[in-house]
Order: structure tokens, then C-alpha cells, then sequence
């Protein structure tokens, strides 16, 4: 056994590519000098980042930096778009390159469906203003007014004179420029868009269609070395024994070490456990099969998923925090002629992205180079700044393409894995997860108790609606003991149920987590979504309703609903204002495109709709029953999520969200047992398979107001709009998740 | 262990232990990274190469199981059916993240050489050994069709399809 760390002096390594605008990135060509100041100093004002966004060559190539991570949603093609449009430039002459983690950039981190929804504005103040500077240099050259010169399709035109020059002709002059205020930029209006609003292919289809894109799981080194770390089964349980004699024997096995012991709250803080190093991945995972390690408790060995469902199910019965309440729900409650309740449970979600978490590092004396998976990479880059005590400047974090992220990469620890290792080593290490790491060690979308009640007068009009909700909270990530739903997590529903109701409350109960729990793709909007949808269908039946029209009665009339009314700290009003009129329209989209008023014996059809992220979305789901067997026929999911900028990987989010939320909805779930993750790859946690994928319709609704989330809020609808159809199609309530426990699927 | 492997047409030596499966001789002594490791154990499909023009899991076929074959791997898919459906799956925009792709569009072209015409039936028989977490499902379907297609009606010439 060997205690990190022994940090060795190595030779500069050659660059391997993806770095080049941080090291000389500029607008326009032109020489620069103090660029590597300017990177560092902070931006305030969006065309001061305009040199690290935008480049355009004398060969009149432009290109255009992608700041944001990819990992399937389609940034690296829909951002570029944005600026392209804008700066009026000639697709087909524009090349991507992806930004390394610096906050020159702004934000990059990359979760919350934020990219196009917050990223828009500024990336069209940027295209715009590049744009304006090769008018402003045209102008120069003829010397006419800037007014005159019109930017159109990566040239600039004097219509009086006929004369035009290319980009690439005006690059030089334009970059000596000053960059003119925001003031003097002019943004388009939507009806001049060229690219906005359409569907353009990913940049980076035909490498990976060909084996030729590079994954950070891809990055070779020279004398790179491989490493995998056995992990203590149970989180914050320490090594007490090890004995690593026939591991060090497998051949390739070149080195056996400790990573340090991690106190809660864990964060993204590394893993305590240990590597094995090997000149393979192969002999990496051989090695580690030989340890034999021995592991202390920790303050999760006594705790389990299923006790503490059944704990939360008792809990739920009675009172809770209340966080928010309209009118006198008890009053009502209590002259209701009829009171209806349910409780729904939903099991803990590990996120599986195809590819595991991966890092490879080379760390030499008081600098570093990282390639991560990583969907947060400023954060990884101070994190590891400060855990090897190298200068933030000094510290270079490279994002290849992710394969998968769902909110598991937005947590860097294994990242800071890799650095620690490397550190060791004093050699590049590529640190991968097997499956069986990714599985077993996880940040967990929460386990889940929520339990409704509703009272409805003698007209059978709802007069109260109160959730209670239970899971653990994020939160406990970061603070000891922190055991109740936060603030980001209640407002992705208790509070932001758009149903028109006059009495309602909502509560919390605590819930003791038993693992690391984080962000799931649509976080908890999943477990609010389903609730609250699933219980609006129950109440359909108690009025005697069909569920379009008991959903558009609860939704009521067409408004803009204060957030204030609804107690949410929701920032968004001005741009996104809280509207049930949309809400309503993907509603009526689903069911006017879909047979959803069709009758079939042994199917049925299901609806749901929720708002998040800020962004309404709409599901119609048909399911047969045959026997035994559940089949999910079709699924129809509709979006408003304002301006869309390409509407194939608008689509292609659609069609993704559908499909991830049926794999949890059939037959995701994770059981801890003593504080240990049972399940360990595919054949245990399955994911949905081609054989089990319905027909999927989208709808996208036309508009031109700002953007907003795309790539999480459809997720929500989908596991509700089943439940509903196989109600519809049995008579049956199943409000318990996954279904396989009841059908084949 | 010297084993000597026909990979793409070209005859490599690699010196490995025994029992080490495919997938880590092509991705870290040979340097072939488009085929990648999504599970071990022969459940995701991300690892698919051909062996003789079958698909196989090299997660799980043990290098030297492979001596006196002959291996293609995505990047060495010359076949027209294999340009067919990279071609199939460029004008979809089938893919999302892309880290499964080279495993579906191996197996892809494995079926369509199989089934030229084949039914959903058959892709999802075919294909159902390939996970998605992405979820490109919908397109990989509409791919294949396309795909065979594309192998009837068009020639290929040394850049690929035209
Ligand atoms: S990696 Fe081989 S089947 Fe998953
Ligand atoms: S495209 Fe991401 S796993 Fe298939």
C-alpha cells in the first residue's frame, strides 16, 4: 500500500488538439497582444467576450466556439446557430470548437435545460455584433456610412455601388476596431432568421458516425496509464485492511494506492477507495478483482430503501412542514362531501449514461491538463486547483464529447479521482468507472412518498388540494443532516402546480438519505409530475369526467398566474411569464393529434401535463394489455418551449425524454440494503431496448416568444399519461413505480 | 502473449494477456477507440464488431478467440452496406450523443447485409442487444429502412456514397 501523493516534474507533453482558443482565441485575425490577461480577467459585458466566441480567417472560414457542454442535447450544433444567424454567416464556411472550463465563458455548466434558454440572448448580442463590426470596416473601406452596408450571407454589400467583399476580405480591418456599445447593435427580427427555427443536422454526426469522434473514454497519451478504484461498498465506510499481494501480480498491474478517506457531506468530493493502476483497462479491472479489502460502517450501513419507504409511507399520513397554503384547505376539507387521497411512490434512479464516468489527467509540478466528462468544467477546475494546490491559471480542463451526461457528470468526482492519481503516478492516468461502479456509486434521483388529498363539493367541484411530500433532498450533498425537500426541488412542483383550485397546501416530511443523491434528468418535477397528474386522473373518475375535460376545468380559465400566489421563487416572470393559456394549448395538442378519443378494448389512452423548467409540455399515451404483458403503443408529447433554435434536436429531445422516462417508468429502480446499492449493470437496472419503444409523435409549438428549457421538461409527463392509459384500459390504479413489479414489459 | 489479428484488412501483432477480451486490444494497444466499452458483460451492444461478417460482442470474446478471423471495426467498415447506413444515419441525424452508434450501426449493417429488406420486427429483433440511454431509438429504425434503401438505389464510389 502506497499514500498519495509525490508529485514528479515531467516533460511538456504535445498538445492533443481541442485547446486552440484558449491558447490564441480572438476575433478576427489580426495580432493580439495580452490575449492570455484579457482570458483571465472577468466579463462583464457581453461583446467584451466576443474574441473568445467568435474568429473569422483571411481564408473567410468562421469559427465559432461553443462554450457549453455536449452530450447528446445538441449545443455544439444549436448555440452556433445562434451566432451564425446573427453574424449573417454562411453555414457551411463555419467550424466548431469546443471551450475548455474557464470562466471567461460565463457559465458552462451545463444542466437545468439552460443552454439555448439562457444563452440565447447573449449569443445573438454577440453574432450581432461581430456582424456590425464587418459592416462598420466595409464602410471604412468604401467610405460610405455603416449604414449603407448591409452583412448578408458571410459577405458584406453596398447595394448603391454594387460592390461586396467577403468576410474573410474584411477580417483584418475589423478586428481592429473598437467593439461598438450594445447600443449600436441591432438584433434581427425572427422573419430575417436564416438558421434559427430550423433543423440542422449535428456538426458532429459524420465523425461519430465513422468511429471518429473523441470521448474523453478516447484520449490516449503517451505513456498513459489505466486505473480503476475499487470503491467502499457502502459511502463514507473506510478501508481497515487491505491486501493487495495478488492483485500487484496480475500482469500490467503496475501500482496499488490509497485514495484518501472522505468525511460527509461527501459533495463531489473523490471517493475514498482503492486503485489500481495498469498499463490496460483490462488489466485494471483484473487487478482490482484480486484485493482483498475489508471496510468499516458508516452512518449509512443501518439505512435502506425499502425500510425507508415503508418509514415514509407511515410518515406521510400525518401533518408535515407546511411550505405553502391558499385559502383554508382544512375548512374545506372538512365540509367536502367527498374526500379523495392517494399515495404514489417511485424508487431510487441511478442515471447510466452510455458512457461511465471518465477522466484522464496528467498532472506535472504545479500545473495540470484534464479531459473530463464532466458537465461542469470551471467547477472541476477549481476543485481540482485547490485539492493539488496548483494556481486556478495553472490548471487546464479540456471537455471532449460526452457520451451521456443526465445530471451524473455535472458532479466531478471522479474527476478529481483522476487528478489525484495522476499526481501519484507522476504519468498521464486515464481513471474509468466500470458499469458496475457507475451503478453501484451513483448520485441517485431520490426515492419518493407523495401522498394527495382532495375534497370536492356536492357539485363535484374541487375545493381542496393538499400534497405531502417525501424524499431526500439534494441538499444533503452539502449539509449534514439536511433531510428535507429545498427550495430548487419544491419549486419544481409543490409549488408550481398550475391548477386552478382555491384551497391548497403543500407539506414536507423528512427523509434520511441512504446514498448520494443528485440531479436526474427533470430532477424532481419527475416525482411532483407524476403525482399530481396520476391524482388529477383519479379525481376525473370521482367527477365522472373524461380526463381532458377534467384536466382543462382544473387548469380553468386562461391567465397569467402570479408566482407570488404560488409562494415560488421563480425568477422567470418577466420573460416567461406563468401562462395557463400555453399550458392549456399542448394539452389540446396531444389529444387532438392523437386517437386519444378513440375506445379499444384492452387499451387505453392517458394524459398528463406539467410546467418546468419553464416550459409546458403535454403527453397522450395509448397502452394494450395482453395478458400479462404491457405494451406501450404510442406516445404522442407535445412542447411549447418558445423560440426554438433547431428543431431536429428539439425533436430529438422529445423523442430522448419519452423514452427515458418510460425505462424508469417500466423498470427503473435501485434498492439499497444496508447502505448498499444492490443492483451492479444492464441485466439488473434495465433500460428501455429498441423491441420496447412505442411510436413516438412530437409537437412543437410555433413561437417566437424567448426560449426556454427543451432538453428535461417533457421527462415529468410521460410516466403519468401511462399510468392514466393503463387505467383507461383496466379500471386498475397503479401508483407505484416501476410497472414491471405488475405486467411484463 | 503474441497473437496476430486481421483487423480492417490488416494484419496487426499485439502482445496481450490471454485472456484479454477484444474490445481492450482494439481501444487501448491498437488505438481503435470507435468501439466502445458500455457495459462488459454483453448486455449494451456499445462494443459490437464484426467477426466474419457476424456481430459480436468484444467485450466478452477473448482476443485470441479471434486469431485466423477477420475483424472489422467502425472505422473499417468499407462495405456498401456499411456506407449505406453511415450515410442513412448522417441524413436522419439519428444520433444524440453517439457513444452507442458504433455498436447500432455495426449491427446495423450486420442485419441489412442478413435482411436487405428487413421489418421492424426484424430490427427489433435484431437490435434490441443494443442499448440507447439517448434514446435514438425512433431513428434507428427509420435508419435501417433508409439505410436499405440507399443499398439498392445508389453506387459506391471511393469517397463513399454518391
Ligand atoms: S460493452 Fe460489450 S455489450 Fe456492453
Ligand atoms: S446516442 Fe447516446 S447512447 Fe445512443
Amino acid at each position: 500500500m502506497t499514500t498519495l501523493r509525490k508529485l514528479t516534474r515531467r516533460a511538456f507533453l504535445a498538445s492533443v488538439g481541442l485547446t486552440g482558443i484558449a491558447a490564441g482565441g480572438l476575433i478576427l485575425t489580426g495580432k493580439h497582444t495580452g490575449l492570455q490577461n484579457r482570458l483571465h480577467q472577468q466579463f462583464h459585458k457581453p461583446p467584451e467576450k466576443l474574441y473568445l466566441f467568435i474568429q473569422i480567417g483571411t481564408d473567410n472560414r468562421v469559427t465559432l466556439v461553443c462554450h457549453r457542454v455536449e452530450m447528446g442535447q445538441g449545443v455544439r450544433t444549436s448555440l452556433p446557430m445562434i451566432l451564425a444567424d446573427e453574424l449573417e454567416a454562411d453555414w457551411s464556411l463555419v467550424d466548431v470548437v469546443q471551450a475548455p472550463g474557464d470562466a471567461a465563458y460565463g457559465n458552462q455548466y451545463t444542466a437545468g435545460s439552460r443552454s439555448v434558454f439562457m444563452g440565447y440572448e447573449l449569443l445573438r448580442q454577440l453574432g450581432a455584433t461581430a456582424r456590425t463590426m464587418l459592416e462598420q470596416a466595409a464602410a471604412s473601406v468604401w467610405s460610405v456610412s455603416a449604414d449603407e452596408c448591409v452583412a448578408r450571407g458571410h459577405r458584406v454589400e453596398h447595394a448603391a455601388s454594387g460592390q461586396s467583399l467577403s468576410y474573410g476580405e474584411l477580417a483584418e480591418l475589423a478586428a481592429k476596431l473598437p467593439i461598438p456599445p450594445v447600443s449600436q447593435v441591432r438584433l434581427k427580427n425572427p422573419a430575417e432568421f436564416r438558421y434559427i427555427g430550423k433543423a440542422i443536422p449535428s456538426v458532429d454526426s459524420t465523425d461519430i458516425v465513422q468511429g471518429q469522434a473523441q470521448y474523453t473514454s478516447d484520449i490516449t497519451l503517451p505513456d498513459m496509464l489505466y486505473a480503476v478504484v475499487e470503491h467502499a461498498p457502502v459511502i463514507g465506510a473506510r478501508l481497515q485492511s487491505l491486501d493487495d499481494s495478488a492483485a500487484r501480480k496480475v500482469p500490467g498491474v503496475v501500482d496499488v494506492l490509497v485514495l484518501p478517506v472522505q468525511d460527509f457531506p461527501m459533495a463531489f468530493k473523490p471517493l475514498h477507495g482503492v486503485a489500481v493502476v495498469a498499463t490496460s483497462s483490462w488489466a485494471a479491472l483484473q487487478g482490482r478483482k484480486q484485493l482483498r479489502c475489508t471496510w468499516s460502517d458508516s452512518q449509512y450501513s443501518n439505512r435502506g430503501s425499502d425500510q425507508l419507504q415503508a418509514d415514509l409511507v407511515e410518515r406521510i399520513k400525518t401533518p408535515g412542514d407546511v411550505l405553502r397554503r391558499q385559502g383554508d384547505p382544512d375548512a374545506a376539507l372538512a365540509s367536502a362531501a367527498q374526500v379523495i387521497d392517494a399515495t404514489y411512490l417511485q424508487p431510487y434512479l441511478a442515471h447510466a449514461p452510455m458512457e461511465p464516468p471518465v477522466a484522464v489527467a496528467d498532472v506535472r509540478w504545479n500545473s495540470c491538463r484534464l479531459w473530463v466528462s464532466s458537465q461542469d468544467p470551471q467547477n472541476v477546475r477549481h476543485e481540482i486547483a485547490s485539492l493539488l494546490n496548483i494556481p486556478l491559471h495553472n490548471v487546464e480542463i479540456n471537455v471532449p464529447l460526452l457520451g451521456g451526461g443526465f445530471g451524473r457528470k455535472a458532479k466531478g468526482d471522479f474527476c478529481a479521482q483522476a487528478a489525484l492519481i495522476a499526481a501519484h503516478m507522476g504519468v498521464p492516468v486515464k481513471l474509468f468507472w466500470s458499469r458496475e461502479d457507475d451503478i453501484r456509486f451513483g448520485y441517485y434521483h431520490a426515492m419518493s412518498v407523495m401522498h394527495l388529498r382532495a375534497g370536492l363539493d356536492a357539485d363535484k367541484r374541487i375545493t381542496s388540494w393538499i400534497l405531502r411530500a417525501a424524499y431526500p433532498s439534494i441538499q444533503s450533498l452539502y449539509t449534514l443532516g439536511a433531510n428535507k425537500p429545498s427550495r430548487g426541488e419544491i419549486d419544481l412542483g409543490a409549488n408550481g402546480c398550475l391548477f386552478t383550485i382555491p384551497n391548497t397546501q403543500a407539506e414536507v416530511h423528512s427523509a434520511d438519505e441512504a446514498a448520494r443523491i443528485g440531479w436526474f434528468r427533470s430532477v424532481a418535477s419527475i416525482q411532483y409530475g407524476f403525482a399530481h397528474n396520476c391524482f388529477a386522473d383519479e379525481i376525473a373518475s370521482a367527477r365522472g369526467l373524461d380526463p381532458f375535460a377534467n384536466l382543462l376545468s382544473l387548469i380553468g380559465d386562461d391567465r397569467i398566474i402570479d408566482p407570488a400566489e404560488l409562494q415560488m421563487d421563480y425568477p422567470h416572470q418577466q420573460q416567461h411569464p406563468i401562462d395557463t393559456a400555453r399550458f392549456k394549448r399542448v394539452l389540446r395538442r396531444v389529444v387532438e393529434g392523437s386517437g386519444y378519443h378513440a375506445r379499444e378494448a384492452n387499451a387505453g389512452w392517458g394524459l398528463a401535463v406539467h410546467f418546468t423548467f419553464p416550459t409546458s409540455t403535454a403527453a397522450a399515451t395509448k397502452v394494450r394489455i395482453d395478458g400479462k404483458r404491457l405494451i406501450v403503443e404510442e406516445v404522442h408529447v407535445a412542447i411549447d418551449c418558445g423560440q426554438v433554435v433547431n428543431m431536429d434536436s428539439v425533436k430529438a429531445q422529445l423523442e430522448g425524454s419519452v423514452i427515458f422516462a418510460l425505462a424508469f417508468a417500466l423498470s427503473g429502480r435501485i434498492d439499497i440494503l444496508q447502505g448498499q446499492v444492490q443492483q451492479t449493470n444492464f441485466h439488473d437496472y434495465p433500460l428501455l431496448r429498441i423491441n420496447q419503444c412505442p411510436k413516438i409523435f412530437t409537437y412543437v409549438e410555433e413561437s417566437h416568444l424567448p426560449p426556454s428549457g427543451v432538453g428535461e421538461p417533457a421527462v415529468p409527463v410521460i410516466a403519468p399519461s401511462l399510468a392514466n392509459a393503463i387505467h383507461a384500459a383496466t379500471g386498475k390504479r397503479f401508483r407505484q413505480l416501476p410497472l414491471n413489479a405488475y405486467f411484463e414489459v | 502473449m503474441q497473437l496476430q489479428l486481421l483487423i480492417n484488412q490488416q494484419q496487426k501483432n499485439v502482445d496481450v494477456e490471454p485472456d484479454m477480451p477484444l474490445l481492450w486490444v482494439l481501444r487501448d494497444h491498437l488505438g481503435l477507440t470507435g468501439t466502445k466499452y458500455g457495459c462488459g458483460m454483453a448486455q449494451c451492444g456499445a462494443c459490437t464488431v464484426h467477426l466474419d461478417g457476424s456481430p459480436v460482442r468484444s467485450c466478452v470474446l477473448p482476443a485470441q478467440a479471434a486469431v485466423g478471423k477477420s475483424i472489422t471495426t467502425i472505422e473499417g467498415l468499407n462495405s456498401s452496406t456499411g456506407k449505406a447506413v453511415q450515410k442513412a444515419w448522417d441524413d436522419l441525424n439519428v444520433v444524440q450523443c453517439g457513444f452507442c452508434q458504433s455498436g447500432q450501426i455495426m449491427a446495423a449493417a450486420a442485419l441489412l447485409e442478413q435482411k436487405p429488406n428487413p421489418t421492424d420486427a426484424d430490427i427489433d429483433n435484431a437490435m434490441s442487444g443494443n442499448i440507447c440511454r439517448c434514446a435514438t431509438y425512433v431513428r434507428i429504425r427509420a435508419g435501417i429502412h433508409r439505410a436499405a434503401t440507399l443499398r439498392v438505389n445508389t453506387t459506391i464510389s471511393a469517397e463513399g456514397l454518391v
